[in-house]
């Protein structure tokens, strides 16, 4: 079913893609160049590796998406628990977890959907409630990855009941309202779970654009007394290991089990969902919920929201009405009638011809500012970095890189959809959301660590620091023709421009070739160091 | 970085303000104080004259903090009415820190957690800003609830309120912070300030986001650099030409132009820095402590960097307290008392008390009415004002009714402000030193409030 489903999307894709140009090399197809072949891999997964990029120039986008939907989904529960014992805390063990399977693990593509849905969906360490629970951090990720392909109704769900949502937007624990002593229902989760995680604030035509009344403005999607519902309904849930009713736990007891209904602390009187019909008094909480979940799912907003969402994230900061749309399309129905088939959304995604062809059209401002992350697990995979200890101890890179897989400063994430550098991207009107936290400070600091990274050798790394593995460089380091000619394909997808390349051949012959391993290393280091700080390696294309 | 390089990417990349324009007449700024029937008594000494230098220092508190739970009514019915209305999170009368009266003749408290905040105030240092927040227009009492056209747009969201407290622009009149239109209009009077007036150690925000000045952001940790360009001397003048080499995509040109400002600010703060001298105060080891004390450290060489006029932005997160909020709250107040307190003295130390306000702001206050341990996303907040020129000891505003469905109340123990963003950023300004004449460039809206100086600055 999950095959066929994605492969009449594939093949519309595909059609669709090549009626737009009479270049199918491009495209899906087969006979990919390498350089097209990595750039696919730099949209998705966390990075494209040589043995990836001749995996796809061999048999095609098309046939390697097939093989990513179909593979095993790697979860991280398992090697968390694994890693506790080789890790300085439990913290420790989930970056470490998160770490090698980003690097290594064969589901690249599901992984890599995943991160991108846990900075939609957003839980964070950094919330008191959940720094001190990276299990449920680790489960909750979980969730994401087993859904990444999954239906978006079903993700909503487990989203809804998972204790790691429950705890970081407080209706884990959320009561019944009290009439007597004017207590309310905590609308936290009520609020968010629209304006961040299926609506949004404002009505939607298909392709994302705002519809505007007749006075031209915008069309809020609810109001206060909509949340005041919807927080009435999501009452009633706590810890799955509660016996009785209370927001308390002991970590000890604490599964990754969904929460449980405690139907006396469930306000069952009648309720007004968003599109105006009433739920009736006495349901149960679980009867509620499946309203509640059902009515946002089926709302008009859901396709272009999550679809603007997704493609932000994976491809362009600026994607296309058109582009919103086709999707959106795809989300609404998968060509087999199913609503919210992520598989099918992303495959689409990825296929579409903007996100194949976008960067020809146009080359100055298609694509997006990556993430410091990707930055990051992109040279790491490049270089098929490995520890002494086997460990993939990358660590807290809060300082270095403003960023850690679960671990923005709020429910908005490490940044907005909606950020606009200040100066000519704001000035032209585009969307830059990468750039709200790479500050011009945070830019030294990336750089300056992915420089420390490079630099890191066998000989000076601790045990579980992952070391590049430039060797592979050294043979062809004699000729810097030949290393910037492999390079530009693993590191840039081929489009390292004639400036880069003349800078980077100029810095790699401040070290004469000697021909020793020494120098010849030594220079794979450099041209290794200027790919991975220049401005072109910042910017996925 | 070496001073060739170095100066390589100042010529590159540094601004240029224009040279010779003498510095916009500062001081003055206490119009509308005529009014005040309690002037402080304060007990240390006067704080000494300003030396032609002034920051503002703007805390954010992130997260929408509970302001009824930061000052609140310290005995009487009114007190009687706040329990009522916080069951469990009522915080116990005894434990209340007793500031003074509030203009509805109410004495007031502070959380027990601040009892530092208290001190200043006592001492005429430190003020209380009562039920500020986003405002179209002026609201009176029995509007309330039936002027929809006046209630600001996304109210109790919290990027769409931190935004509009930022952009001071409920009316939505402003795309760009208001430290940043302030900044647009003093930087070309600074002839010899090359620090941007905005500098942020809180990472990017609204607030210092101009139309042609956007602030800085910095690392707590003191200047940065690239350990690269450290260990191979001979990369720097190549990686400056990469930065400066046209770039063909417009991302990857203003990822090179920012670039160029981190490192060319940051070499140009690392040498100012070198001759700092010790700081003789010590802040907590907290987050915030680190960001203020970096803001002291930054201050106390503002002769080596030549800067005049700077608009400090730090934060403070977690006050989302829809849970937990009695343990979570205390904990954030004795941050903020603490760290308030110690900036205090740091810029006494630096003999520049009376020159450094600092204020806070947030994205909302909460709501009166409670949801079992926590509060939900209210209006108006009350906010704190520290420094020497603060007219402190007493309080400015309208203090709303703490009864729930009062005058004010919007729904739900959500009170609307009685003052604006607008009022309250103007007469921050107006001591920072855009004259009166200019300060309709910076608030479009402040026309339509009485109150563009309410007074709380000397």
């Amino acid at each position: 079913m999950r095959r066929t489903v994605a492969a009449t999307t594939l093949s519309t894709a595909v059609a669709s893609a090549s009626a737009a140009t009479d270049n199918s090399k491009l495209l899906g197809g087969t006979l990919l160049d390498r350089g097209a072949s990595a750039r696919f891999l730099t949209q998705t997964t966390f990075g494209p590796t040589r043995a990836e990029i001749d995996r796809v120039a061999l048999i095609g986008r098309d046939l390697w998406l097939l093989e990513q939907l179909g593979k095993t989904a790697t979860l991280h529960l398992p090697r968390y628990q694994a890693l506790l014992a080789q890790s300085a805390s439990a913290t420790d063990a989930r970056y470490a977890a998160w770490w090698e399977i980003a690097l290594t693990a064969p589901d690249q593509l599901r992984q890599r959907v995943a991160f991108a849905l846990s900075e939609i969906f957003v839980v964070s360490d950094a919330d008191t409630a959940l720094n001190d629970r990276p299990m449920q951090l680790t489960a909750y990720y979980d969730l994401l990855v087993r859904n990444a392909f999954g239906n978006f109704r079903t993700l909503l769900e487990q989203i809804a009941l998972s204790p790691a949502m429950g705890l970081f937007l407080s209706h884990l624990g959320n009561d019944k309202p009290d009439p007597v002593s004017g207590r309310r229902p905590d609308e936290n989760f009520a609020r968010e779970a629209m304006q961040l995680f299926s609506i949004g604030l404002w009505q939607l035509n298909r392709d994302g654009s705002p519809i505007l009344d007749a006075k031209g403005e915008q069309i809020p999607t609810y109001d206060l007394a909509v949340i005041e519902n919807y927080a009435r309904i999501y009452t009633g849930w706590t810890w799955a290991h509660r016996t009785s009713w209370g927001r308390g736990s002991n970590q000890a007891d604490e599964t990754e089990a969904p929460m449980k209904a405690f139907p006396d602390h469930h306000d069952s009187d009648s309720k007004v969902l968003i599109d105006g019909s009433v739920l009736p008094a006495g349901q149960t909480p679980e009867q509620d919920l499946k309203a509640a979940l059902d009515s946002l799912f089926k709302h008009a907003n859901v396709p272009p929201f999550i679809a603007r969402q997704l493609i932000i994230k994976l491809i362009t900061s600026n994607p296309s009405p058109a582009f919103i749309e086709r999707i959106a399309r795809v989300f609404e129905n998968n060509g087999l009638g199913v609503r919210g088939d992520l598989g099918a959304v992303v495959t689409a995604i990825f296929l579409d011809p903007e996100a194949r062809l976008g960067f020809l059209s146009d080359q100055t401002v298609y694509g997006k500012l990556k993430e410091p992350l990707l930055r990051l697990s992109q040279l790491l995979r490049a270089f098929e970095a490995r520890s002494r200890s086997g460990v993939y101890g990358v660590g807290r890179t809060q300082a270095a890189y403003a960023q850690a897989p679960l671990g923005a400063n709020s429910v908005f994430n490490f940044f907005s959809p909606q950020f606009q550098q200040p100066g000519p991207i704001k000035n032209a009107g585009y969307y830059s959301p990468e750039f709200q936290l790479q500050t011009e400070t945070q830019g030294v600091l990336i750089v300056d660590n992915l420089g420390k990274r490079i630099a890191l050798t066998t000989a000076t790394a601790g045990d579980n620091d992952p070391v590049l593995d430039l060797g592979s460089l050294v043979a062809e380091a004699a000729d810097s023709a030949a290393l910037l000619d492999d390079l530009n394909v693993l590191m840039l997808g081929g489009s390292m421009s004639a400036s880069l390349r003349d800078i980077a051949s100029r810095a790699i012959a401040l070290m004469p070739d000697a021909g020793d391993e020494a120098s010849r290393m030594k220079r794979a280091q450099i041209a290794v160091t200027v790919i991975a700080v220049s401005p072109e390696y910042a910017v996925q294309r | 970085m070496s001073q060739q390089t170095r100066r390589d990417f100042l010529l590159h990349t540094l601004p240029t303000f224009a040279a010779g324009a003498g510095l916009i007449a500062c001081g003055g700024g206490a119009g509308g104080a005529a009014s005040d029937p309690t002037p402080p008594t304060p007990t240390d000494p006067v704080p000494p004259t300003p030396e032609g230098y002034k920051a503002l220092v703007a805390i954010f508190l992130f997260g929408g903090n509970d302001a009824y739970n930061m000052i609140l009514p310290a005995s009487g019915s009114a007190y009687s009415d706040y329990a009522k209305a916080r069951l469990d999170l009522a915080l116990p009368q005894s434990r209340l820190l007793a500031l003074g009266a509030a203009d509805n003749g109410v004495p007031f408290a502070a959380h027990p957690a601040m009892s530092e905040f208290q001190s200043l105030y006592a001492r005429g240092r430190a003020t209380v800003l009562a039920n500020v927040g986003p405002l179209v227009a002026p609201i009176a009492d029995g509007q309330v609830r039936s002027a929809s056209s006046l209630r600001p747009p996304r109210l109790f969201s919290h990027n769409d309120q931190s935004d509009q407290w930022q952009k001071a622009s409920a009316a939505g009149l402003e795309s760009v912070g208001w430290a940043g239109r302030a900044a647009d209009l003093l930087a070309p009077t600074l002839s010899r300030q090359e620090l941007p007036i905005g500098i942020s150690y809180s990472g990017a925000n609204l607030l210092q986001v101009g139309r042609s000045q956007v602030g800085f952001a910095l690392g707590t940790g003191g200047a940065v650099e690239a350990n690269f360009l450290r260990q191979n001397p001979a990369l720097r003048p190549l990686y400056a030409e990469m930065l400066a080499a046209g770039q063909e995509h417009l991302f990857a040109r203003e990822y090179a132009s920012g670039q160029q400002r981190g490192l060319s600010y940051n070499a140009l703060i690392a040498s100012a820095l070198a001759a700092a001298p010790a700081s003789m105060v010590s802040f907590p080891g907290d987050r915030l402590g680190q960001q203020l004390a970096a803001v002291a450290k930054l201050i106390s060489v503002r002769a080596r960097l030549g800067v005049q006029r700077q608009i400090f932005f730090v934060s403070l997160g977690g006050f989302d307290t829809h849970s937990d909020q009695l343990a979570r709250h205390e904990k954030l107040l004795r941050s903020l008392s603490q760290n308030l307190d110690a900036f205090y003295r740091a810029t006494e130390a630096l003999g520049l008390a009376g020159n450094v306000t600092t204020f806070t702001a947030s994205d909302f206050g909460r709501s009166l009415s409670v949801n079992g341990d926590g509060t939900d996303h209210g209006w108006g907040s009350h906010q704190l004002i520290v420094g020497g020129a603060v007219r402190g000891g007493r309080f400015h505003g309208q203090m709303p009714d703490l009864v729930p469905g009062g005058s004010r109340d919007y729904t739900g123990g959500r009170f609307a402000p009685s003052t604006s963003v607008d009022e309250y950023g103007s007469t921050l300004l107006r001591w920072f030193g855009i004259p009166a004449s200019e300060m309709a460039a910076v608030f479009p809206n402040i026309g339509r409030f009485g109150t563009p100086d309410l007074g709380f600055l000397s």
